[in-house]
């Protein structure tokens, strides 16, 4: 009995998993011009330059008009499905993981291991950035929000859905309440372009980055031939063979180096089990592993939407 | 007798003919001439609306003025589903709910018990004065109508639970 239910449950997660393609994660940050405008912003010297980046964590903690728009999209895009990943608790998260790992010592005295890459890949990051911006122009007694929301894709840096509102002229409504009717009014319309956008998706794949690199050490490259053709166009090959209608473009490339963008990866594998853009590149890195070419390689994802594959080793 | 029997027959024919709900039913069947605007930032209105709500004025174009609240509420609810509107005063257009083209006659079945006399539709419309703003636009054709406020989230819910609406995260 306990063997059935065992299997039972084993059938169930299978069920599960497949069929239903990944979901994106969502994470609503503030738009880069208002973060300066309103000066949360880190300077730092660049090389002799002066460049900022949006200080987030400050935004977070000192404006509670960001808070509270955050608030809302929250409560409505959880109210269709869509719960956000909170740029707070990641921030915190981010910021409690390193104070952790900072403090985290072996008997001998030694640190946690981590190259610059785990660094950087523990970055607070979303399949889809709404990034949010508004303004209030004052106007005799009256003041009026222009509210803007854009949605991007975070890897192809795609516009996907966009709403932009100019409320009613107020001298009597509050500006807290003036931006909730602002997102409550422009939630639905914006919605409607990510159920395109998302239509678009299931119709003809997800379209993401692949990058083709080579390690240092490597002993062939990208020109390398086998049976007469360069590696680089038995890559195209594989490509176009198991991209979605043939569609992908191919943006740069060099005897070290491929780039594609707009490549239409099916939502499924042949097995019917979802896939993203790191599974796409593993079929890929299968390939090249077996004969003629036995080619050893590295899979590096960035989300759901690009991927890198190393090849020259593991 | 006989008279009697063809005159009898004659009356029961007309009746059948003839019924008095017939053309009732008949001018139900037409479509309602309507048209919607935002409410949201007129005079009486405010700027902010409720959550989840659209706050429209709802009119349609009769032959007579009498017309019932209901007939304003279906065009109130036919008109978020289908039409949308578009901005106006700072209030914010909205698309249709129903984004397919054809969804009224490729779910018909559906709309017309959604819309039958007393249906479904009834639920998600709340008519916000009680009396109706009549306009004589000419000598056969008035514009009637009265603000409602229509439920939109909770009218998604409903289609995207019967399957016409697809829901967000439909495949995910």
């Amino acid at each position: 009995m306990r063997k059935y239910m065992l299997l039972l449950c084993v059938i169930g997660a299978c069920l599960s998993a497949f069929g239903q393609a990944r979901k994106p994660t969502l994470m609503v940050v503030p738009g880069q011009g208002w973060c300066y405008k309103n000066n949360y912003k880190t300077t730092y010297d660049n090389q002799g330059v002066e460049a900022s980046i949006p200080d987030y964590q400050r935004a977070l903690l000192e404006d509670k008009d960001l808070r509270n728009v955050i608030t809302q999209i929250g409560i409505l895009m959880t109210d269709r499905g869509f719960p956000l990943q909170s740029l707070e608790a990641t921030l915190n998260s981010l910021a409690t993981e390193a104070a952790e790992n900072e403090l985290t010592r072996s008997a001998s005295g030694e640190g946690l291991a981590e190259s610059p890459l785990d660094a950087l890949n523990r970055r607070a990051k979303a399949d889809i950035r709404l990034e949010i911006e508004w303004s209030v122009e004052v106007s005799g007694f009256n003041q009026i929000v222009t509210y803007n929301l854009v949605g991007m894709d975070a890897y192809t840096n795609v516009q996907i859905a966009a709403a932009l509102g100019v409320s009613a002229p107020s001298s009597s409504t509050p500006l807290p309440v003036l931006l909730k009717e602002a997102v409550n009014a422009n939630m639905d319309n914006f919605n409607s372009q990510l159920q395109a956008h998302f239509d678009n998706m299931f119709a003809n794949g997800r379209e993401v980055i692949i990058d083709i690199r080579l390690f240092n050490g490597a002993d062939f490259d990208l020109e390398t031939e086998y049976d007469g053709y360069a590696l680089s166009e038995i890559i195209e090959e594989w490509i176009d063979q198991n991209t979605v209608e043939r569609r992908f473009s191919k943006v740069g490339g060099s005897e070290n180096y491929l780039k594609f963008n707009q490549v239409r990866i099916p939502l499924f594998n042949a097995s019917g089990r979802a896939i993203d853009a790191e599974g796409f590149v593993r079929e890929l890195r299968r390939f090249l592993g077996r004969d003629p070419y036995n080619l050893p390689g590295k899979v590096q994802p960035k989300g759901l939407g690009q991927c890198v594959l190393i090849l020259g080793d593991k | 007798m006989k008279r009697r029997s063809i005159i009898i027959v004659c009356a029961l024919l007309c009746l059948a003919v003839f019924r008095p709900g017939q053309a009732k039913d008949k001018k139900e069947k037409e479509p309602l001439r309507l048209e919607i605007e935002c409410a949201t930032g007129a005079a009486g209105f405010g700027v902010e609306g409720r959550e989840n709500t659209n706050l429209i004025f709802a009119w349609v174009y009769v032959e007579k003025a009498d017309v019932s609240i209901d007939v304003i509420k279906e065009a109130a609810v036919r008109g978020i589903l289908f039409r949308g509107y578009g901005e106006i005063r700072g209030c914010q257009g909205q698309s249709p709910l129903v984004a397919t083209p054809n969804a009224e006659q490729q779910y018909a079945d559906f709309f017309n018990a959604f819309f039958a006399p007393g249906g479904k539709y009834l639920e998600f419309a709340t008519t916000l004065t009680t009396s109706l703003e009549v306009f004589k636009l000419s000598k056969k054709e008035y514009k009637v109508g009265m603000p409602v406020s229509v439920a939109r989230g909770n009218l998604r819910k409903y289609l995207e639970a019967e399957g016409i609406v697809k829901k967000l995260d439909a495949g995910f």
